[in-house]
């Protein structure tokens, strides 16, 4: 091990300048971030334009971090080279596997640990705790490592950067050429699923293959086989792509599952509320929308359902059977004022004729197309639903809580929430307010982790709910946001919004009686999994209101009905 | 006792054969050198005892151990110095040293110094600023300093001034009384490896010519010219025969004193016979021109 360390420390003196420089590229991209963070300007249009050129220059600076950090990998290997026959250490006591450990050691230190450390500062400021600073950590070297494992990959095959980057773009070219006649025509239409794991297997593939040419030219450097290893590892990254029959997307998906606890939750329909389509291109004239209410109950404190898919059967006494299928979708309101400690109940404000009556209990709505005629049927008599909704399950947190002054700061697990500005309107009539925010928060940043990969990660990108509280938890105030500027760095999400307090938003407006003593709060909902259930009735109804509506094509109910 | 030993080593490149059922041995305690034109396969041969290229066909053992797998083991006991290595050019001499020095159980510190100090090398200087015959001989002074039992040169001598070359000779000479070294040094620079060797094996063309000590070498070489004979015909296994007149002269490769010269008086008789020793050059020179008369003979056949 002394002897591999020594390979690492002359490593780490070979690329010390190139090293410096691609971290100092982290630093000025972190430094950016605080720049971000802090800026400030009155006019909305000058700080959105001066805040898009810095995110343009902040792309810029990860850009060249990706290719400085690509050749980085490339020069490490290729300092020892494996090609070639005047490589020196291959005549010195060094075995293959040795010197393969250390490059990896290198590797980690350089590509994994130095990134990170850089980046801790900015993640502390956010309010990082440990669980935020691993989580963020894997997901930095995870996306780093897809980078590093390729060009390593190539650059042991390869004995200078020339050669290294023209076998790099053969390759690509190669890829492109290959994979785009199966993308267009054996990817297309496929489930989301089988297109997921066709994608993840391609890249499981591309990986294996890599560590598979690296591990044997460092034990053998017998080149030839080892570009036959790349040749068979090729065909079968395109055999993956365009031909895998599998779909393993609930297996990989490790928020698929349903979480501990919610075995009680239980589901009933309930009304059904007929819409006529919104007139767009792509609207099928001949359907209606039903939206499908359901009850949710049982559910733990603390955790909102929100979207999913529900898949049913309608069914008349007559025999006749209609499959459909739709997305759900639903509202994290109540289960967030519940975490705030407000306390709310429910009014006419809050009773969504689509969402059933969201103060009692989490509702979920099935929004499915049906065929104008179905639509006829099913106001002539009620049918039978059996149905099946999958639904994503959220377990949701506060994570901040601010006063309205401006300077105000409060947050944690990586969501920071700074007040810039409480702005009140004289000639406002509901007496409302308008806030301007700084934040940051964790996400799932693409830049670093491929979006195939997120399905993989346990924890994803936050949805969030704001809401105005008294401080006696009396009163709740919802808002309307508007996000100024945003951008994403190193895992952190970072946003300047502005929120404003106006009528119409389901809200209660705001009054200035309880304002002073307000508090913005931010709850985070994080998915943690999907429950399924079955729902059945013998006679889905059509809601009160909903049958009042006039709907072309499809007549009223009779009153008796 | 041979340190090196192939048996029916063959390396091909496409159809290019470089390296022909090539069996050679290097014994223990010798200093022996792998004589050859460009393009020989003496360095395609140096690196199939090192590992760094595969055999075609046959096989090699260095200290015992098959070619192919030699090991940290049998590497810290062999130095290798090629001409083409490629070496960390960034590092400093000192650095250099220090970096290889940790892989060697017997590195000698202080012949590291004494050779520091011999080939007169700046140790805090960077290696890229070095002239080349100062890279050599930091290369050379890393793989001498864990006194390995083989030392192994590739071609030390090319690229270097006369001056470079003749101190990078003094220096082995001077470091040859230091230890107890089997040496293989592959060269097309006769005159160098003469002061050198104790041994010579020359390969042409892929196929070893011979393989045998200087003394025996010089010892049965013999340029010989005959004053007086007319119409002679050419000796059986002579090199370069030539007649002008009556001046005969041929380089006879197989000669043994007095019983050759009888030899010659009875086939020349009243003719005058002059047999002279060649340097190591000369034969080697006979060698090279008789090969390649040779090979354009087999090529217009």
């Amino acid at each position: 091990m002394n002897l591999t360390w020594h390979i690492v420390k002359k490593d780490i003196r070979r690329f010390r300048l190139p090293l410096a420089l691609w971290v100092g590229l982290i630093l000025a991209q972190t430094i950016l971030c605080f720049v971000l963070f802090r800026w400030a300007d009155e006019e909305v249009m000058v700080l959105r334009t001066g805040i898009n050129g810095l995110d343009a220059l902040h792309e810029i600076l990860w850009g060249m971090q990706l290719v400085l950090g690509f050749f980085l990998v490339a020069g490490l290997v290729q300092e020892d080279p494996l090609v070639g026959q005047q490589t020196w250490w291959v005549t010195r006591p060094i075995t293959g596997l040795r010197l393969l450990s250390a490059k990896l050691i290198s590797a980690v230190l350089f590509f994994g640990l130095l990134p990170v450390l850089a980046l801790l500062p900015w993640w502390l400021f956010c309010g990082y705790g440990a669980s935020e600073v691993l989580r963020a950590s894997l997901q930095i070297m995870l996306g780093q490592a897809i980078v590093s494992v390729l060009a390593f990959g190539v650059a042991t095959l390869t004995a200078n950067y020339s050669r290294f980057t023209v076998a790099f773009l053969l390759l690509v070219f190669a890829w492109i050429c290959c994979s785009g006649p199966l993308f267009a025509y054996r990817m297309s239409g496929l489930s989301w699923g089988l297109g997921m794991t066709r994608m993840q297997l391609t890249i499981l593939v591309a990986i294996a293959t890599v560590l598979a040419v690296i591990i044997h030219q460092y034990r053998t450097r017998a080149l030839p086989k080892s570009w036959a290893i790349l040749a068979t590892g090729f065909v079968l990254m395109l055999l993956s792509l365009g031909f895998a029959p599998w779909d393993w997307s609930r297996a990989i998906d490790w928020r698929s599952g349903e979480p501990a606890g919610l075995a009680k939750v239980v589901a009933t329909p309930g009304p059904v509320d007929l819409h006529e389509r919104r007139k767009s291109p792509y609207d099928d004239e001949s359907m209606v929308t039903m939206l499908v209410g359901t009850r949710l109950e049982g559910l733990p404190r603390g955790i909102a359902i929100n979207g999913g898919r529900a898949a049913g059967t309608l069914r008349w006494t007559d025999g006749t059977n209609l499959e459909r299928q739709g997305w759900t979708f639903s509202y994290f309101g109540p289960v967030a004022w519940e975490l705030m400690g407000a306390s709310v109940r429910a009014t006419k404000y809050l009773v969504d004729s689509q969402r059933g009556d969201l103060s009692v209990a989490p509702s979920v709505a099935a929004d499915i197309g049906l065929p104008r005629s179905y639509a006829v049927k099913l106001r002539e008599r009620a049918p039978a639903w059996d149905a099946h909704f999958k639904l994503n399950v959220y377990a949701g947190e506060v994570v901040a809580e601010v006063p309205l002054k401006p300077g105000a700061r409060d947050g944690r697990a990586g969501h920071r929430i700074e007040v810039r500005e409480v702005l009140r309107f004289k000639d406002r009539k509901d007496k409302g307010l308008t806030l301007t925010i700084a934040e940051t928060e964790p996400v799932l940043d693409s830049d670093y982790l491929p979006g195939f990969l997120t399905t993989t990660s346990r924890r994803g990108t936050p949805n969030t709910f704001y809401a105005l509280v008294s401080k006696d938890r009396s009163k709740i105030a919802m808002v309307g946001e508007e996000r100024l500027i945003y951008t994403m760095m190193g895992t952190v999400g970072i946003e300047q919004r502005r929120i404003d307090f106006a009528p119409g938003l389901l809200a209660y407006p705001a009054q200035p009686d309880w304002l002073d003593d307000a508090v913005l709060m931010k709850v985070a909902f994080y998915r943690i999994g999907s429950i399924s259930r079955a729902v059945h009735t013998d006679g889905l109804e059509e809601l009160e209101s909903s049958r009042a509506k006039p709907i072309p094509g499809v007549p009223a109910p009779a009153p008796n009905h | 006792m041979n340190i090196i030993e192939t048996h029916n080593l063959t390396r091909r490149f496409g159809r290019t054969e470089a390296v022909h059922g090539l069996d050679l041995q290097v014994p223990s305690g010798s200093v022996c050198a792998l004589l050859g034109p460009n393009g020989a396969g003496k360095s395609t041969t140096i690196r199939m005892l090192l590992n760094l290229l595969h055999s075609t066909s046959g096989r090699a053992t260095v200290m015992g151990t098959d070619s192919r797998k030699l090991g940290p083991a049998e590497l810290a006991n062999i130095g290798y110095v090629a001409e083409s290595q490629s070496l960390p050019l960034w590092m400093t001499v000192r650095e250099y040293l220090d970096f290889c020095r940790p892989f060697y159980p017997r590195w000698d510190a202080t012949l590291e110094a004494k050779l520091l100090d011999l080939f007169e090398l700046p140790p805090e200087r960077k290696m890229k600023h070095l002239s080349r015959g100062m890279v050599m001989k930091t290369a050379l002074l890393s793989s001498l300093a864990y006194r390995p039992p083989l030392l192994v040169l590739d071609e030390p001598f090319a690229g270097l001034d006369p001056l470079v070359r003749d101190e990078f000779v003094r220096g082995m000479l001077e470091i040859s009384e230091l230890g107890d070294w089997t040496v293989l040094v592959s060269s097309h620079d006769i005159e160098e490896v003469e002061r050198l060797c104790d041994r010579v094996a020359v390969i042409y063309a892929g196929r070893l010519k011979f393989n045998e000590t200087t003394d025996a070498l010089l010892g049965r070489f013999r340029r010989v010219e005959v004053t007086g004979a007319t119409n002679a015909t050419p000796v059986s296994g002579g090199l370069e025969w030539t007649q002008a007149g009556a001046l005969t002269s041929w380089v006879e490769p197989a000669y043994a004193g007095e019983s050759t010269e009888r030899a010659w008086r009875e086939r020349f008789p009243g003719a005058s016979v002059n047999a002279s020793p060649m340097t190591l050059r000369e034969i080697y020179l006979a060698l090279a021109h008789s090969e390649r008369a040779g090979a354009k003979k087999e090529e217009a056949a």
